[in-house]
């Protein structure tokens, strides 16, 4: 029989030439599918290619009519693309890698507006793999959590109700409780480890034998005599030696545990601060201090940038992720079984997805700061930074603005071909048409007209520091309240008093400068925020508030102290009662065995007439 | 309508010209497609060889056939060995050799149901080839009389194509 059926390779060679055809006649409408389709499993909201065509004895393909919609706002797109021109290497689609070389980019415009939702169904955003929900609202949950200082005057004036200042909200109490426990607990434990280790019987044995020996020598023991005397001595020695180094080893651990409960006491102060603190904030009573009254009046605006700033950081981390250990995913979705697909890279070799250089112009719309055409390049754009081993760099800049003489340049670049990512950005905006900020707190409103923004941001592992900084020299102050009401006569702290003290510490100031900075862990970074305005503002309150202000804080003060005392006085006293119990005890100890020790050695010498190194037989 | 066409696969290649060992060849070569997820390129190799080796067609048609329901309900086995084999730390050379292979990763070997399904495959296609030999030969020899003078029967192989498919193959019944 044969094993081989040659008459079937003519239906085999009918059936390579269908697949061929079907290939050639679906490959462009399989390509905007899977666009479509892996661009949505990224971003987690619709992306939509209006068409694709690949030229493959070209080795290129052409995108048309790309939109991505921004999942955080689904009536808007991200950005969208009239063309993408691709050249791609052919050799890396044999090991199922995509490698576009150059790309060239036209008509690309960000935030244009989309005529249906690109919110992707709810089932469907839920399970999105590359979905930015849950990072976006982590981000959204940290701004949240970000106390900014308000700008409330409104217990000035009044009678202050410190009653309302709660013991259980004070950290101080709760501190100082946990160090009584603390220290009524070691107190008890050292005490039986003291008692364990008790040294008594040894110093009571070895007095006895000094008592004993007298004056007892050479010549009134004899020989034999005087060889038992010396070697109960150095019996007894080593006695005392052992029981010195259980104490000395003891007394060790006793300090540095009584040493570590004295550096919490320490802490009480510093709770005790940030107990004044929390209860001036209930009372109402504002901070004075420039930086605070800066974050209340511009702290809302300064975190309006730096969220995005924030959740892009993170989506970086989630798309680009580092090093070439094996990684698991998600396996296709089909009728069958997905399964995990497991991903084995290997440095420089070629990564899933990779966009070598691209380079197009691009248009913001509107009439904002950021208006105008560009020219942008993009280089190593890939899902596998390890593998690929270059980092990722842009940079863009103005070719044309809105109005006046402008100069934007941006750049950038995220580095995670290592295992520790480092991205770096920085955006210079000299000459724009900056926006005005209401500031709330204040009842005003700053236009800042022409001026500067620069922001820099350098992230290290999970350590971030960045800046954002406005400047202007020819801002304009309007009011966004009743002017006739603002301008009567109001009581002390109310919103109308507040509102006039603010307008006229600001309203002649044309030069203004916004600094808000981020530092710390990209989890939860600390915000600062810095102005000129803050100072003029907190030296007018100053100036206007201050005996208030001091009357108001003493009494929140003592109202503090005499909630916390009691305890603060309890924990310090169990950390005394330490010193002059266990700690002194095992320091009589030592000194009881260091001196019945001299006492026996002296008699040694005398037993061995004072020859160092003799033993007696 | 489908069971209809699943009993008639069954008489063809129960009955066709092949000899048992050509049958079972077929549907151990066949019960690929229907254990490993279908759309993989060791599938298209598979199929090429089951098309230029001597084996019955009416046996792969039958062995995949048969083999759809227990790939399906054996999935979550084959993910469970899959994920097994491609995490095995002795295997990762292998694995990331593989991987970095041209033409390779379009079989989605790494993938922990394709490659659990097709190891599982490997380990069952002598035990499936001799199970069927054996199958087919007793069945010729005991019950094909029987049944071809049952009215079930004759209906089945009486239908238009049936008819067509006999006399476009040739083969008897």
């Amino acid at each position: 029989m044969r094993i081989f059926r040659w008459k079937a390779l003519i239906p085999l060679g009918l059936f390579v030439v269908v697949v061929v055809l079907a290939w050639s006649l679906y490959v462009d409408r399989l390509i905007r599918l899977g666009v479509e389709a892996g661009g949505t499993a990224a971003v987690g909201a619709k992306v939509d290619l209006r068409s694709a065509r690949l030229h493959l004895f070209q080795a290129s393909l052409v995108l048309r009519g790309l939109a991505v919609t921004n999942p955080r706002a689904p009536m808007t797109n991200l950005f969208e693309v009239d063309e993408l021109n691709l050249d791609i290497n052919l050799r890396a689609l044999l090991w199922k890698k995509f490698v576009a070389e150059t790309v060239a980019v036209r008509g690309l415009k960000f935030g244009t507006a989309r005529k249906t939702s690109g919110a992707l169904p709810a089932k469907q955003a839920a399970t999105a793999p590359g979905g930015e929900a849950s990072t976006q609202s982590e981000v959204e949950e940290w701004a949240h959590r970000l106390k900014l200082p308000s700008l409330d005057l409104q217990g000035l004036g009044k009678a202050v109700n410190v009653a309302g200042v709660s013991p259980d909200s004070l950290r101080t109490i709760a501190l100082a409780r946990a160090l009584a426990a603390k220290g009524d607990s070691l107190k008890g434990s050292l005490g039986q480890r003291v008692a364990a280790a008790d040294p008594r019987p040894t110093v009571d044995s070895a007095r006895a034998l000094a008592t004993r020996l007298g004056n007892a020598n050479l010549r009134s023991l004899g020989i034999a005599g005087a060889r038992d005397a010396a070697n109960s001595i150095r019996t007894t020695l080593n006695a005392i030696k052992a029981s010195r180094d259980r104490v000395t080893a003891l007394q060790r651990d006793a300090t540095a545990q009584v040493d570590s409960l004295r550096r919490q006491v320490a802490a009480l102060d510093r709770a005790r601060a940030d107990d004044y603190a929390y209860a001036r904030r209930l009372v109402q009573i504002p901070s004075l201090d420039p930086k605070d009254i800066s974050a209340a009046l511009f702290g809302p605006a300064a975190l309006q940038k730096l969220v995005p700033t924030l959740l892009w950081t993170r989506l970086a981390d989630r798309h680009l992720p580092t090093g070439v250990a094996p990684r698991r995913k998600a396996g296709p979705k089909r009728a069958r079984m997905a399964g995990t697909t497991f991903v084995f890279p290997v440095p420089h070799r070629y990564p899933a997805f990779l966009v070598q250089f691209a380079e197009g112009t691009f248009e913001l719309g509107g009439r904002t700061t950021m208006a105008g055409q560009y020219l942008g390049r993009v280089t190593g754009v890939t899902t596998e930074p390890a593998v690929y081993g270059k980092p990722l760099t842009f940079a863009a800049g103005r070719e044309g603005a809105v109005a006046g003489p402008r100069s934007i340049e941006v750049t950038g670049s995220l580095d995670h071909t290592g295992a520790v990512p480092h991205d770096v950005v920085s955006a210079d905006l000299a000459g724009v048409r900056l926006p005005a900020f209401d500031l709330g707190a204040a009842g005003a409103r700053m236009d800042l007209r022409t001026g500067a923004v620069n922001f820099a941001l350098a992230r290290t592992g999970d350590s971030v520091n960045g800046r954002w900084r406005v400047r202007s020299d020819s801002v304009g102050w309007s009011r966004t309240g009743d002017t006739v009401a603002a301008n009567a006569p109001a009581p002390l702290g109310s919103r109308a008093w507040v509102d006039a003290l603010v307008w006229r510490a600001v309203s002649s100031l044309r030069n203004v400068e916004v600094e808000a900075a981020i530092s710390g862990r990209l989890s939860s970074p600390s915000v600062d925020v810095s102005s000129n305005v803050g100072g003029r503002v907190a030296g007018a309150l100053r100036q206007a508030v201050s005996a208030e202000v001091s009357r108001v804080e003493a009494q929140v003060k003592a109202r503090v102290d005499s909630l916390v005392s009691q305890q603060v006085t309890a924990a310090k006293g169990k950390l005394a009662a330490l010193d002059t119990g266990p700690l002194k005890s095992l320091t009589d100890d030592q000194g009881a065995l260091n001196g019945v020790e001299a006492q026996l050695q002296q008699k040694l010498r005398s037993l061995t007439g004072g020859i160092p190194g003799l033993r007696l037989p | 309508m489908l069971f209809l066409k699943l009993i008639q696969q069954l008489v063809k290649a129960l009955n066709s010209d092949g000899t048992p060992g050509q049958v079972a060849a077929g549907m151990a070569l066949g019960s690929v497609f229907g254990l490993t997820p279908l759309m993989n390129l060791h599938n298209l190799v598979l199929f090429g060889c089951a098309l230029i080796l001597n084996v019955s067609l009416p046996g792969v048609f039958l062995g995949w056939t048969l083999a759809v329901p227990v790939g399906f309900a054996l999935d979550p086995l084959f993910d469970a060995v899959g994920k097994a084999l491609l995490g095995a730390p002795a295997l990762k050379g292998l694995w990331t050799a593989l991987y970095n292979t041209p033409v390779v990763p379009f079989t989605n070997f790494n993938n922990s149901v394709v490659l659990g399904s097709f190891v599982a495959w490997v380990v069952l296609f002598l035990p499936i080839f001799f199970l069927a030999r054996h199958g087919v030969a007793k069945y010729r020899e005991h019950i094909y009389e029987r049944l071809r003078r049952m009215r079930f029967f004759q209906a089945v192989t009486a239908s238009g194509w049936y008819s067509t498919y006999k006399s476009l193959t040739g083969w008897k019944l």
